[in-house]
């Protein structure tokens, strides 16, 4: 608890400094973010949802850590019971990489982006990924036509790396999950025997080659059809220009017929410095780890990788959100219905009935339409769901609370005199812990499918949020592209079953047949 | 008591009254028959009427305009007096209508002039090739079954209509699909007025149509007559028979002769696209003509007829090539139209449409997309040989297909804006990464039109300095902490999009947007379902919109674009539902639109059109994207395509090669490949590119200039 406390704080503090000294930290840097993208979290220039929410988390923090100083020792039950979590050992280990993996996935660019972490120019060093607005070009001593651009580091690494001196050092993966659309991607070949192959392949090669004029920017010098590793068919040169001036016919690597239209003699052309041929991957490319993308690119021209971890992020973020405040709702709300019953109960079960039998596809989908498109985003799609999301809460808490408000332990409360809400938040909630704790992973698990399943329609988060569902729906509408598929799939199955082991193994753990006081 | 049992009485006995009153009414004989004869006076009465009051309309909107004129001082006086040209242009239309007499005209021989000059235009290549050989059945697919097979009337025009009347029909003059020079059709002769305006056709004495009957000059008259009369709704073809043909008038069984308001080029084959209907097959013609003629395939001078037992509804409709055909030897129509049938097939998604074609149920696929062509179409009925694919590059005027900037809106109103906004679409990353490289970037508004287009006219280049340049000028000097530019008083340059949510369209804009946030530009996607965001341009609310408008050869059009009465109402807001999305409007463009419109050489009609092209490139109101300047076709090997001097593959100037029916059957090769398919035999794989018809164009084009340091 201490340590939660404590992360909380720190937390807080960083989101704090980093606002102040103009440093992007990583997560921290989120609240402030948020705040000024969207409209009315700022008045005028003043992020007062950033600062609140430093507020919030500095006392929040600060509260944990103090009680856990002075509330004494711990309920022997409540020790008992993580014991017994912690025996179970496939549970135990599953909640230790989910944590993992939420803090790999608050590292945020310093993983995945497309900003160096750090640069060396000129015997200075700076840190772009950690700067709130982008280095240019220039800064960077770039004088062609983007010199005023963003300045890009994988070129920059490119040339640099090639050059000495200077230095840049790249994420783990150096591209963004979203709003990166790489270049085409292509693939080194070999010749054995007069027959090209795909490096490292045993089949002679069918598709695509290229000789680029730049090979990390895709700029084609010409491009053939190859079959059975020969030149095969139709090929395309392009001048510098980008404008096609070549065209050719070929027939087991002979050429039939060729035709050229640009300035300058045909054979200077076909002899410009170009590279080796290499094998022609179009988006969705399949995984080269030459050019660093590990599991593939998108249709869109994302690198898979970064796009699953951003999609990680984003489930992260919304659990974060979306359970505290559901269950806060759902908690209060039914162990209400059920402490005062009668009228108050008729009525509210009334309008949950009401509300769940509104069809949440529809909903969304009419929503989803009428949102002006400045405020589509997360926090729209959460507040849909979260209107809906309380509803299941009830009903267990209700039944709880109906049970255990004639105990005798709630009578004494009564009798010594304690407030209607002291009586529901210090004695009724402690003793259904169990209840809520073994539903919490399930729940989660809820979110992360509905998100993707929202996605996977069309009617989820814009496209700026990398999210899984998007990524399985481009996956199962390029089947021939299995790599986007199996990744998102294994991902997200990876994911639920975490859960799922975490919930199985809290469920046993908090069984009120092992530990309770009323046998 | 006893008067309620009267009027209880009463009651029955009046409703039964009304009843069979009403029934009688149901029962009337409706008159179903051709009373043409009736009709012409009546309607020739009511186009006079409707001059006569349009003319009235337009001499006092004259004087009113005048008086303004006089009344207005300094730069109001412009546009008041532009309005006023245009009025007189009117005045002069409704008097020459006036003094042709009768609309729907019978005169005499006598009444044609003496020194019209005929031309025949047999001096043309010849289309296809001489190898083709007639039969065998042609198999292609329809995505749904046509609602009916009328030409005309309630839901007559839906997309099959192409293959069974625009394609097939002959008219009078048509135009040639490699040199865009008119050609004879039923008419063997046609010569034109001295003033332009009226276009003298003699029909050939050997047209038929399809049941054998030989046509008449009167059944042109009948198709406006049926398209016109109040026995069905059809308000498109009432309007344009009012306003765009001034008279259709016979002379004798075989000469006619059909005026147009104002003077055109290729005015023939303007008036000349009428085609005649069969009198004899519309004996039967009424109010119920929608239903009675629902699945009637009427007589047609074309190639093909549709036989009633070859309507098969909901499943296929069976074209026939027409026994004897008339024009069967004619020389620009010897070797088309060469399969006996054409089947189509419903089959209701594309891709169970191209699961057929790799299947050999049918025997073409278009290949064009990116996806089709390199990953689908790479199959084993390729690699062996039993499917050819074609790269096909034609000469088809490119679709304008780009961003269409509205004015009115700021910040686009200001130059150096848009100018920012062209510099700042990197739409060869576009053509790079989602379409191969394959595509080409549109260069200009109504580019690719053989004469009419300034091949000059290069689409500014993305360039992330030129782009801030621009937007500096504007006034966007600073930049904010998200990269976006913003000028002093805070403003963020931040403009919306709005355009259909398709895939591929999402991919597209994704790109571009996050492109020009590199350019401190925050393109805003506002990404609508197809009739949303249509509705939205319409009304004239967005602010930037991605559209392409199909615009049919010969001639490019501007009017419906720039002209300023599509752009702005009397209120001087912006004028709903035209096509002037730019909501654009200058005195100089709308002279120039005007003349596009009413050119009577071509001279005069390029340079127009050229010039409108560099204001529009100057003032950069359109964001030329993409065009593709080929089609990709996979054929079985035996459907077989022109190889020829005159035709390579297919006329250049064609949408869709199939549109031309050029190709063939050729039933031994089948049966061959049937039986190589059957026991593994392969052939070569075939993967051609006829690009005899490509560099054309790109011959005359400059080099980019490099801007200066």
């Amino acid at each position: 608890m201490r340590l939660l406390g404590l992360l909380i704080l720190f937390l807080g503090a960083l989101a704090a400094t980093g606002e102040v000294m103009n440093i992007d930290f990583p997560t921290a840097r989120w609240f402030f973010d948020v705040s000024r993208q969207m409209p009315g979290l700022q008045f005028k220039t003043f992020p007062w949802f950033g600062w609140l929410s430093v507020g919030v988390m500095v006392l929040g923090g600060l509260t944990i850590i103090v009680r856990s100083f002075t509330s004494g020792p711990r309920n022997p039950v409540t020790v008992r019971r993580i014991r017994r979590f912690c025996e179970i050992k496939r549970g135990y280990y599953s909640l230790i990489i989910l944590i993992l993996l939420g803090g790999f996935a608050s590292l945020d660019q310093v993983v995945v982006g497309k900003r160096a972490l750090a640069v060396k120019y000129d015997g200075k060093w700076s840190f772009p990924a950690f700067l709130p607005t982008d280095l240019k070009n220039k800064d960077f001593g770039i004088t062609d036509k983007d010199a005023e651009g963003p300045a890009d580091y994988r070129k920059l690494k490119r040339t640099w790396d090639q050059a000495g001196g200077n230095r840049v050092i790249m994420p783990l993966i150096p591209y963004d999950p979203t709003g990166d659309t790489l270049p085409p991607r292509s693939r080194r070949m070999e010749v054995r025997d007069g027959i090209w192959y795909e490096a490292s392949s045993g089949k002679p090669y069918f598709g695509l080659v290229g000789k680029y004029d730049d090979v990390a920017e895709a700029r084609l010098h010409l491009r053939y059809t190859m079959r059975r590793g020969m030149l095969n068919g139709p090929a395309d040169g392009w001048n510098t220009a980008g404008m096609p001036v070549y065209s050719a016919d070929y027939k087991d690597g002979v050429i039939v017929s060729d035709r050229y239209n640009g300035e300058g003699m045909k054979e200077d052309f076909l002899k410009a410095d170009s590279s080796d041929f290499r094998a022609v991957k179009y988006h969705p490319a399949p995984p080269i780890p030459e050019e660093g993308n590990w599991l593939g690119t998108t249709s869109q021209g994302y690198d898979v990788l970064a796009y699953l971890y951003g999609g990680l992020q984003v489930n992260f973020k919304a659990a974060l959100i979306y359970l505290p405040i559901i269950y806060l709702i759902g908690i209060s709300i039914g162990l209400l219905m059920g402490y005062f019953g009668g009228w108050f109960d008729l009525a509210a079960q009334r309008i949950i009935e009401i509300l769940s039998n509104m069809p949440f596809l529809f909903i969304v989908i009419i929503l989803s339409s009428m949102v002006p498109e400045k405020f589509k985003g997360l926090p729209i799609i959460l507040t849909i769901l979260i209107a809906f999301g309380w509803i299941g809460m009830t009903f267990l808490m209700r039944t709880a609370a109906y049970r255990d408000k004639e105990r005798d332990y709630i009578s004494a409360a009564k009798i010594l005199g304690a407030s209607t809400p002291r009586i529901l938040f210090r004695h009724l909630l402690p003793n259904t812990v169990a209840i809520i704790v073994t539903v919490v992973p399930f729940t989660m698990s809820d979110l992360v499918f509905s998100l993707t399943s929202l996605d996977y329609l069309g009617f989820g988060l814009p496209p700026e949020y990398a999210t899984w569902g998007r990524l399985l729906n481009d996956g199962l509408s390029n089947l021939s592209a299995p790599w986007l598929v199996t990744s998102t799939f294994a991902v997200l199955v990876g994911m639920l079953i975490l859960i799922s082991f975490i919930g199985e193994a809290v469920r046993e753990a908090f069984d009120p047949k092992k530990f309770t006081y009323y046998r | 008591m006893r008067r309620l049992f009267s009027i209880l009485t009463l009651l029955p006995l009046a409703a039964l009254a009304l009843l069979t009153g009403a029934c009688r009414h149901e029962n009337a004989e409706i008159s179903r028959k051709l009373d043409f004869d009736e009709f012409l006076p009546i309607y020739n009465r009511y186009i006079n009427q409707w001059l006569l009051t349009q003319q009235a309309d337009t001499n006092k909107e004259l004087v009113r305009v005048e008086g303004e004129i006089t009344a207005a001082n300094g730069d109001a006086k412009t546009p008041l007096e532009l309005h006023s040209k245009a009025l007189k242009l009117d005045q002069e239309k409704w008097k020459f209508r006036l003094g042709l007499g009768d609309y729907l005209k019978v005169g005499k021989i006598p009444d044609v002039p003496q020194n019209l000059v005929w031309q025949n235009g047999m001096d043309q290549p010849e289309i296809g090739d001489p190898a083709s050989k007639k039969g065998g059945v042609f198999r292609k697919y329809i995505e749904t079954f046509p609602p009916t097979i009328r030409p005309f009337g309630g839901n007559s025009n839906n997309s099959f209509r192409g293959d069974l009347y625009d394609n097939i029909d002959m008219p009078l003059v048509g135009l040639h699909p490699a040199t865009m020079e008119m050609i004879p059709g039923v008419a063997k002769e046609w010569a034109t007025s001295e003033d332009s305006r009226t276009i003298y056709f003699r029909i050939d004495p050997e047209a038929r149509y399809s049941d054998g009957e030989p046509v008449h000059a009167r059944d042109f008259l009948i198709t406006a007559y049926l398209r016109v009369s109040d026995n069905i709704v059809n308000p498109y073809d009432k309007h344009y028979f009012r306003e765009e043909i001034a008279q259709i008038a016979m002379y004798d069984d075989l000469t006619l002769s059909i005026s147009m308001p104002e003077a055109k080029l290729y005015a023939a084959a303007i008036a000349g696209a009428l085609t005649p209907n069969a009198p004899n097959f519309y004996s039967e013609y009424g109010a119920d003509y929608e239903q009675r003629y629902q699945w009637r395939f009427p007589p047609t001078t074309g190639a093909y007829e549709v036989r009633p037992q070859d309507i098969n509804k909901g499943v296929s409709i069976t074209q026939t090539r027409v026994k004897n055909w008339w024009a069967k030897d004619r020389k620009y129509y010897q070797y088309r139209y060469n399969p006996d049938k054409i089947v189509h097939t419903v089959v209701r998604d594309e891709s169970k449409a191209f699961e057929l074609f790799r299947a050999g149920e049918l025997d073409t696929a278009l290949l064009t997309t990116p996806e089709l062509w390199y990953e689908k179409s790479e199959m084993d009925p390729v690699y062996k040989g039993y499917i050819d694919r074609v790269t096909f590059y034609r000469k088809y005027p490119k679709v304008p297909r780009g961003l269409y900037l509205n004015v009115s809106k700021a910040p686009l109103n200001d130059l150096n804006v848009r100018i920012g906004i062209q510099h700042a679409m990197n739409w060869q990353k576009v053509i790079d990464v989602m379409f191969r490289g394959d595509y080409q970037r549109l260069n200009a508004f109504n580019a690719g039109y053989v004469n009419f287009s300034d091949a000059s006219i290069t689409a500014r280049p993305f360039s992330i300095d030129s782009a801030r340049a621009a937007f500096r000028e504007a006034g966007y000097t600073q930049e904010g902490r998200d990269g976006i530019l913003i000028k002093a008083d805070g403003t963020r340059l931040s403009i919306s999009l709005t355009y259909p949510t398709m895939p591929i369209y999402d991919r597209i804009f994704a790109i571009l947007r996050e492109e020009a946030k590199s350019c401190g530009f925050d393109l805003r996607l506002d990404g609508q379902e197809a009739t949303v965001a249509y509705k939205k341009e319409m009304q004239k609310q967005h602010e930037m919109a991605f559209g392409s408008w199909l615009i049919t050869p010969p001639v490019p059009d501007f009017h419906q674009f720039l002209h300023s009465t599509n752009a702005y109402d009397d209120k001087g807001n912006p004028k709903p539902q035209t096509n002037n999305t730019f909501v654009w409007g200058r005195a100089d463009t709308d002279i120039l639109s005007e003349k596009v419109r009413m050119a009577s050489t071509v001279e005069e009609l390029k340079d127009a059109a050229w010039k409108l092209q560099h204001i529009m490139h100057d003032e950069a109101i359109f964001v030329p994207a993409f065009s593709v300047d080929f089609v990709r076709v996979g054929s079985w090997r035996w459907v077989r395509w022109p190889d020829c001097e005159t035709t390579r593959f297919s006329p250049p100037i064609v949408y869709d090669p199939h549109d031309a029916f050029v190709y063939w059957i050729d039933d031994a090769i089948k049966a061959d490949t049937q039986a190589a398919r059957r026991s593994g035999r392969v052939y070569p794989e075939s993967n051609r590119v006829v690009d005899d018809y490509r560099f054309d164009t790109a011959a005359t084009k400059e080099p980019e200039p490099t801007a200066p340091p």
